[in-house]
């Protein structure tokens, strides 16, 4: 027992309603503290003064009262500053007060408590478990979008590959490309049905009359401007016609099966361009068909890995 | 692992980080989204909607330390517009709470433990006298861990208000708290807060006014 718990318990211990350890405990200290033995002897000689009534009115009801008829009841400026206090980011002047408040405030004391109680009991609020069947729907519902995630261009790769391998799409190619080429070119109200005349009056021109007239046109030309599309062409189109040129051959180099492919390709779209100048459509769908053959040739011997790497 | 790897991998189309991120943070959302609508099941719906929603926004979250406020942000919107669309819709067509629970239940479920916890179930119930927007305040800071310029940047709140706000939800809280346990502190144990008067046994339902 310390002087602080002595005194608590004075009213008590000269009432007699002390334990006999608690009441042993506080005449020993009494017996060493000289203050606290002055206090009980002077609280007692009041109360033998006053009656026993005295005794019954807890001191704090007296201080109680004298705040509420000065400066008035102390609570709500304390509970203002209560979670401050329970968050232990009150100033230690008014941390000090507070407390002394709420150790003297039976109500206070008890909204101090519970909020001390809420801020153990609230945290672990935030998480409820489910039950566990909960993850694995999660899980499958998101599974569907998981293709979205994968970057745009591995998408559009593997839709092209999955497109490749299927065996009916040199057919599809042709039935497309026929409808496109029908469309395009075989109707009357086709927006290119006369590029094939068209193309066979520019053929059947007299190559002399042609140029003649045009090298004189060229030639004005010229002087202005050939200069100037010369260089502009060398740095743009011209060199990057050059560097695709140099590094599809050297892939090609790498993937020798390219080389065939691309040669059957560019044979079948000239058989092509043939067949849709004489507008033999039927001849124009099998060449379709054969290009989309060449198109899956292509691209597997563009997607196999070169010899170096294979096992 | 760490929240910014583990988003990394989930960006990268890595299911196991994805699964592992489902686990970690799915009782946080289904807490957050039980009570807001006060129903385990609906609250089983709801934390599905936000991990969909998660998936698909997981680019937009660039900041892992900002993962947890943005989760937060999503349940807490989802929950709003289930709580409108629920009230929108003809009275008719509604189950009472309580109705709901029972035919969803068909043994020990969650909310089963959750309300049999009896100290939960006293703070719950206080929870649902409070004011809407106290009991958010709770909900966000006290329980959820927000920091204040979150929740007043959710909540479109200035920050002193939102301080002196919380601290008077805590003590309207409190004393909720005391008058639903007769005047008496909670006990740190189960038994005696299961004493506790005036407590019954089912959650009901929050206030869907005032909400924003």
């Amino acid at each position: 027992v310390n002087c602080e718990r002595f005194e608590s318990q004075l009213e008590a211990f000269l009432d007699g309603t002390l334990s006999d350890v608690e009441r042993r405990a506080a005449e020993s200290h009494r017996s060493s503290c000289v203050a606290c033995d002055a206090l009980a002897s002077t609280w007692a000689e009041v109360a033998g003064a006053l009656g026993p009534e005295a005794l019954a009115v807890p001191g704090v009801d007296l201080a109680g009262s004298i705040v509420e008829r000065t400066s008035g009841a102390a609570c709500g400026r304390a509970q203002s500053m209560l979670c401050d206090l329970v968050d232990a980011v009150l100033p230690a002047a008014d941390a000090e007060l507070v407390r002394a408040h709420v150790q003297n405030c039976t109500r206070c004391a008890a909204l101090h408590a519970t909020l001390c109680w809420l801020q153990r009991e609230l945290p672990p609020l935030a998480a409820v478990q489910p039950d566990a069947q909960l993850t694995s729907d999660i899980l499958s519902v998101t599974a569907g979008m998981r293709q979205r995630r994968t970057p745009l261009h591995h998408g559009v790769r593997d839709w092209f590959a999955r497109l490749v391998a299927r065996p009916r799409f040199a057919w599809e190619v042709a039935y497309v490309g026929t409808l496109i080429v029908v469309l395009l070119f075989g109707t009357s109200a086709s927006p290119f049905r006369s590029v094939p005349e068209r193309a066979l009056a520019i053929i059947q021109i007299d190559p002399r009359d042609a140029v003649g007239g045009a090298s004189q046109r060229l030639r004005d030309l010229h002087g202005g401007i050939g200069n100037v599309g010369a260089r502009a062409w060398d740095a743009t189109a011209g060199r990057a016609l050059q560097s695709s040129r140099d590094a599809g051959a050297a892939y090609a180099d790498q993937h020798p099966g390219m080389h065939d492919a691309l040669a059957d390709f560019r044979a079948h779209g000239g058989e092509l361009r043939q067949h849709l100048s004489g507008r033999n459509f039927a001849g124009a769908s099998l060449m379709l068909q054969a290009m989309g053959g060449d198109v899956r040739a292509l691209w597997n011997s563009w997607t196999a890995p070169p010899p170096e790497a294979r096992p | 692992m760490d929240i910014g790897p583990l988003l990394d991998r989930c960006r990268q189309g890595d299911e196991l980080a994805w699964e592992a991120l489902v686990r970690g943070h799915q009782a946080r959302i289904y807490g957050l989204a039980y009570h807001y609508v006060g129903s385990a099941e609906e609250a089983r719906d709801l934390t599905q909607d936000v991990f969909i929603r998660i998936y698909k926004g997981l680019d937009a979250c660039t900041e892992p330390g900002h993962f947890v406020p943005w989760t937060i942000r999503i349940a807490r919107n989802a929950c709003i517009d289930h709580l409108r669309r629920r009230k929108a819709r003809p009275p008719s067509q509604d189950l009472p709470v309580d109705e709901a629970w029972d035919l969803a239940a068909g043994g020990p479920s969650p909310e089963d433990d959750y309300v049999a916890d009896s100290r939960r179930r006293l703070v719950h119930l206080a929870l649902q006298t409070l004011s809407e927007l106290s009991r958010e305040i709770i909900l966000l800071k006290d329980i959820q861990g927000l920091q204040f310029e979150e929740i007043a940047t959710l909540l479109d709140i200035p920050i002193g208000t939102l301080k002196s706000r919380s601290n008077r939800a805590r003590l309207e809280l409190a004393r909720k708290v005391l008058a639903l346990s007769g005047g008496r502190v909670p006990p740190e144990n189960e038994a005696g807060a299961a004493s506790a008067p005036g407590v019954p046994r089912t959650p009901r339902a929050p206030r869907e006014e005032n909400l924003q």
